[in-house]
């Protein structure tokens, strides 16, 4: 069995529960340990929070973050993608600077903490293709979900910028588009697939007009695809668009489009409860988790 | 076409701004991938191409002020396209700490980092969606600052040590932003 350290962030555990626990019980399932990382903080938000103001704050906060998994002697999970850009960066930037690295543990030595450098920064979409892999999850899906039209979603900070996540290319990237055929789903192309949710940076709160207009360019699409569901995996992403449909539905304009971290689904197809994994929506899900609920498995 | 007078520009200006991370920005060349590929620059006269030669410039007065450093959603697009490696994304956050200084950031940027100060979390925890985690068998609170009020207090010490509470304009003693 492969361990993580997992670090949970700040909206997944405290706006979107049901993300969470739909992570922690199929990774238990398909062999994936995951170790709380107990009095982490805020990683601290990659373009809202104390980056704007002081670099090394940010980098301190972060490593603060990173040397609770080095003392449980593990690599980092996160789910979020401003979590895994906050870490990444932080822990790449840490590691190849010694005098940075210096100034930080002078910073930590304060709380009697020490940051090594020692650990690895990994996203979820990550860990899913290369720990559990994309043919166990084709194993479990067998083939249900052919016939629905699945948007997905990767997040800005989980591929950019690419000298720091040197994860899969952030112009066509398929780590989650191969997770998602993995269901017998079809992957849509369309041309802003690729485009950011309009939630980062600060622009969630600063300018909720602007930023969910951002957001609806993509929606406009995905409703003229015959799109049956966005599937994501950023907390903060996923409440741009599950909660940004029901401010779009307020102003006169209803797009519809179910919302759906990717583990929530898998989890459906793992046969757990609704209500333990995707119960927590501004966005009606009702009518498609039925469908998913209904498929029969066509091949093994 | 507006007329720009040099001579009100600040020389020393570009060099401020590389010391507060936007190291690169005397390569752009003014190609424009920036602003072409901004998810911002289709939804209103957003240009970070002209963020980048005002800055370059020394014109300040017609970046610090302005909103649109405010309105970046840090997405990187131009930080990968850029042929020239300028970090655009650098530049701009390096704009938002020399801004802040000067007291222009938006309430709502400081309301994350006082949040981030006061509750180790950019969002608080909620009485609605703790009965939701205890309903699903998780504790009502994450194992996290949430449920740790010492990591709390140091997350509170880094703030002190960097000055943060002073650049946001944070009061310790009501322990909230004040006006």
């Amino acid at each position: 069995m492969i361990s993580y350290a997992f670090y949970l962030g700040c909206v997944g555990p405290l706006r979107y529960p049901d993300i969470e626990n739909s992570i922690r019980l199929t990774l238990a399932e398909l062999g994936v340990e995951l170790l709380d990382m107990e009095g982490a903080t805020c990683c601290p938000a990659p373009g809202a929070g104390f980056k704007n103001f002081d670099e090394l704050a940010a980098l301190t906060v972060s490593a603060r973050n990173i040397s609770i998994a080095e003392e449980l002697g593990l690599d980092v999970m996160t789910f979020c993608g401003g979590c895994q850009g906050s870490l990444n960066w932080a822990n790449k930037l840490l590691q190849s600077d010694p005098e940075r690295k210096d100034r930080v543990n002078e910073l930590l030595a304060d709380m009697d903490r020490e940051y090594k450098g020692t650990a690895k920064i990994k996203h979820l979409v990550e860990v899913m293709n290369e720990d559990v892999g994309v043919d166990h999850i084709r194993e479990i899906a067998a083939g249900r979900l052919e016939g629905f039209k699945v948007a997905v979603h990767y997040g800005c900070h989980v591929l950019r910028p690419y000298k720091v996540e040197e994860l899969d290319d952030p112009e066509m990237p398929r780590m989650l588009d191969d997770l998602v055929e993995a269901w017998g789903a079809e992957s849509l192309e369309f041309t802003e697939k690729h485009t950011c949710c309009g939630a980062g940076g600060g622009l969630f709160a600063n300018d909720r007009d602007l930023s969910l207009s951002i957001m609806r360019k993509k929606m406009v699409q995905i409703k003229e695809l015959g799109g049956d569901m966005l599937v994501d995996i950023c907390p903060f992403c996923h409440m741009q668009f599950d909660l940004g449909q029901m401010q779009l539905r307020e102003k006169g304009e209803d797009f519809s489009i179910p919302v759906f971290y990717y583990n929530q689904v898998l989890a459906l197809l793992m046969g757990f409860d609704r209500d333990q994994v995707a119960f927590i929506e501004n966005t009606p899900r009702d009518k498609i988790i039925e469908r998913i609920l209904s498929t029969k498995m066509i091949e093994v | 076409m507006e007329v720009i007078e040099l001579k009100n520009a600040d020389s020393d200006f570009p060099d401020l701004v590389k010391k507060f991370g936007g190291l690169n920005l005397s390569a752009c060349y003014q190609c424009g991938t920036c602003s072409s590929d901004c998810p911002v620059s289709t939804e209103f006269f957003y240009r970070v191409r002209r963020i980048m030669r005002r800055t370059a410039l020394g014109l300040k007065d017609k970046v610090l002020p302005e909103k649109d450093i405010w309105c970046c959603t840090t997405c990187f697009t131009c930080f990968d396209r850029c042929p020239q490696e300028v970090n655009p994304t650098d530049v701009i956050v390096a704009l938002r700490r020399i801004s802040a200084r000067e007291g222009y950031t938006p309430q709502a940027s400081r309301n994350t980092s006082a949040n981030i100060t006061k509750l180790g979390h950019a969002v608080p925890s909620l009485e609605d969606i703790e009965k939701k985690r205890e309903g699903i068998g998780l504790p009502a609170r994450p194992p996290t600052a949430a449920s740790h009020p010492e990591a709390i207090d140091e997350i509170q010490k880094i703030v002190k040590k960097r000055g943060i509470a002073e650049i946001i304009r944070f009061n310790w003693d009501k322990m909230e932003l004040e006006e």
